[in-house]
């Protein structure tokens, strides 16, 4: 029998157990995903659309700044694919069907190519709906129509090597992948640095911009080569899948999957904190006072996932980047910059919080260091201040913006930091907000199962999108920083007091 | 002279259902006591009890005469508990976890490597001080977590089942750690099922639900 009808036969022996979803399933999956589409997702299209349509927004959109932006985003997105595929691959089966062809006689290529290609046009949609969002702008005026179709284009080009790039940090070892990252880091230095017509990838794919530097075939030539050689990376890589990857990712996925599906969305997070293997020469002198101590350890701990420290860097820089995008908006979709700004600081916060995690976790169990859990949250701080303060108003100054908008980067930094630490103290969900609220709409506990597990999101976005409608500005913030500071505070010693209790 | 920990009489009961029969001890420095029973028999909470981590609903627990808080510092520094597993640091080597507890209970570096040094070698895990617990076998990682708790000063040591999937060497290395503990003067009270640990460490024996 050939590869390809054993992988079907083991595929419909999968099905036939009953873990595969029927055909009802999928069609309650298409109707309910129809009725989310147009209740939330229409709306919510449509406001942005609008948002961007208007003229404070076009002409902001128009700057060749924005242009600068889209060059150092898609810069991002590649370095965020590389470190996305080593925890959560383009071949993540179930680990059934992981197991049952990845360690048959099978070739990779026959055994995984379908899922590849799922996750891989998946993503490439993805990517150009998201384009295609950006520049709906123009293409509601009917500003710049062909400009706005080439950057769409140049964007589903753009995201091949992206779906590639993907699979290679599920593929290539820790040591390629590290080789890669450098590399990626670098294209991400020249999008920042280099002229817009430099032909990078990223930079092409800005110079496609609406407003960047006017012109198509050579950008859309080199996206176009560039994609080409990502086809033939993805089948070379492919080739070289190996087994024990596949079922990595898959059981991990797997287990996150599950733990979110019972709401435990820090546990399901947890899972692709990837484990440190090298680094452990560096020395941690564990100098007094304590807190230097503390301070050592979580620098020399947050080095030893290089690759996880690097995006997470990047990605501050990037939340700078967008604050002094922000602060050039007079009007306009300032709260979509500022609420991206303040999502992407709390996320990239995630490698330098590591410290709250395991602070948290000592509450309510047996006493091992020799201070409360609230003491050694506390002394875990000055990492994730230093992080969220310094990296993003540095980045706010080499972005030319001013000493008021690095202030304001700073203290929002700050205060993110403080909801990370309130969030790293949620234990599981209270049992009370599972049982059933009946309205005349229906159950409405998923409501408030949802606004627990969202509420650190909920936080960070409420004091971005606050802070881009302050008339206050700079220091001035401190005016109404500090008592939120203060609630986050109180708040995150009330759940360890509950928890040690 | 009063006792180092005493629990009279408690017991915990939660809807109905007993998860530690009415029990009493008494323990004084350098003591030992292995607390037996089948499984279910209430050994674990006990400890959690002792421990001040479960409130008894019935009798007290008193260390050195005052009534157990755990949330109070000098009962939190008298008192060390091995109950499921510590808290990992997965990005510290086990060496350097065991320093960063030190630290926390004022050792300046010198001493606290020293200590570090001596709990891995009194284990026999000196060889993994520069792993990573991601890096250890499942009897490795219960010697480490050993580790952690011993590592931290105490007055009384509980220790739930430490003989948990350990070979008889190691287990050997147990209770040479826990008598020395011992001589030193710390009162150890210690679930388990292992006769042979009971006789090394030459402990009295408490039997949980025997009555039931």
């Amino acid at each position: 029998m050939r590869d390809r009808a054993r992988v079907a036969a083991t595929r419909a022996v999968h099905r036939a157990r009953g873990s595969h979803r029927t055909r009802g399933d999928t069609a309650y999956l298409a109707y309910i995903s129809v009725l989310v589409a147009a209740i939330v997702g229409v709306p919510i299209i449509r406001t942005i659309v609008l948002a961007l349509a208007a003229p404070e927004a076009m002409e902001a959109l128009g700057h060749e700044s924005t242009a600068r932006l889209i060059a150092v985003v898609g810069a991002l997105v590649w370095v965020g694919a590389l470190a996305l595929g080593r925890v959560r691959g383009p071949i993540t089966p179930d680990p059934f069907v992981a197991v049952t062809l990845g360690r048959s006689d099978i070739s990779p290529r026959a055994a995984w190519s379908r899922e590849l290609l799922g996750s891989s046009v998946g993503a490439c949609l993805a990517l150009t709906a998201l384009a295609t969002l950006t520049v709906s702008g123009f293409l509601a005026r009917g500003v710049a129509i062909d400009t706005a179709i080439a950057f769409i284009v140049g964007s589903l080009l753009f995201a091949v090597p992206t779906a590639a790039i993907w699979l290679a940090g599920q593929v290539v070892t820790r040591r390629t992948a590290a080789v890669c990252g450098v590399v990626l880091v670098a294209l991400l230095a020249g999008a920042v640095s280099l002229p817009l017509d430099a032909l990078l990838p990223a930079t092409a794919l800005a110079g496609l911009w609406p407003g960047g530097i006017g012109a198509t075939v050579a950008p859309l030539s080199a996206l176009g080569a560039c994609a080409i050689i990502a086809l033939v990376a993805i089948a070379l890589l492919l080739d070289r899948m190996l087994p024990n990857s596949v079922e990595d990712h898959a059981h991990r996925w797997e287990a996150m999957t599950v733990l979110a599906g019972t709401g435990d969305i820090s546990g399901a997070l947890d899972r692709t904190r990837t484990r440190p293997v090298t680094g452990r020469r560096m020395r941690i002198a564990f100098a007094r006072p304590l807190v230097v101590a503390v301070l050592q350890r979580a620098l020399v701990g947050a080095l030893r996932t290089p690759l996880r420290a690097a995006v997470a860097l990047i990605a501050l820089a990037a939340a700078g980047a967008g604050w002094a995008w922000f602060a050039q908006l007079q009007e306009g979709p300032r709260w979509v910059a500022a609420i991206g700004a303040g999502l992407l600081t709390f996320a990239a916060l995630g490698p330098f919080i590591d410290g709250f995690r395991e602070a948290a976790d000592t509450a309510g169990r047996p006493a091992v260091y020799g201070r409360t859990a609230g003491w050694l949250l506390a002394l875990h701080l000055p990492l994730p201040l230093l992080m969220g303060v310094l990296v993003p108003s540095v980045a706010v100054l080499l972005a030319g913006s001013d000493l008021g908008t690095a202030a304001m980067a700073a203290t929002i930094g700050a205060m993110l930091v403080a909801v990370r630490a309130y969030d790293s103290t949620k234990g599981p969900m209270p049992i009370e907000l599972m049982m059933p609220v009946p309205t005349p709409a229906g159950d409405a506990s998923s409501i408030g199962m949802w606004a627990w597990q969202a509420d650190a999101l909920l936080w960070t976005a409420v004091l971005s999108f606050w802070l881009s409608t302050s008339s206050t500005a700079g220091p001035a913030t401190l005016l109404w920083a500090l008592p939120v500071a203060a609630l986050l505070t109180a708040l995150t010693a009330g759940r360890l007091g509950r928890a040690a209790s | 002279m009063t006792a180092l920990l005493t629990a009279s009489d408690v017991g915990v009961v939660v809807d109905e259902q007993v998860l530690l029969p009415t029990t009493t001890l008494t323990i004084d420095q350098g003591q030992t006591l292995a607390v037996r029973g089948e499984n279910g028999a209430g050994k674990t909470t006990l400890l959690r009890v002792l421990a001040g981590l479960m409130p008894a609903t019935s009798g007290d627990v008193l260390l050195e005469g005052e009534p157990l808080h755990i949330r109070r510092r000098a009962h939190r520094g008298a008192i060390a508990a091995m109950i499921g597993a510590p808290p990992l640091s997965r990005d510290l080597t086990l060496a350097e976890q065991l320093r960063f507890i030190r630290a926390t209970w004022g050792d300046d570096a010198g001493t606290g490597e020293r200590q570090t040094v001596a709990v891995l070698e009194e284990l026999g895990i000196a060889s993994l001080k520069m792993r990573y617990p991601s890096e250890l076998s499942s009897g490795q990682l219960q010697l480490f977590c050993l580790a952690l708790t011993l590592a931290r000063p105490s007055r009384v040591l509980l220790l739930d089942e430490p003989e948990q999937r350990l070979d008889a060497h190691r287990q050997g290395l147990v209770a040479d750690a826990l008598r020395r503990r011992s001589g030193a003067g710390c009162a150890i009270v210690f679930a388990t099922h292992s006769t042979a640990l009971v006789e090394a460490i030459g402990s009295d024996v408490l039997t949980v639900g025997e009555n039931e």
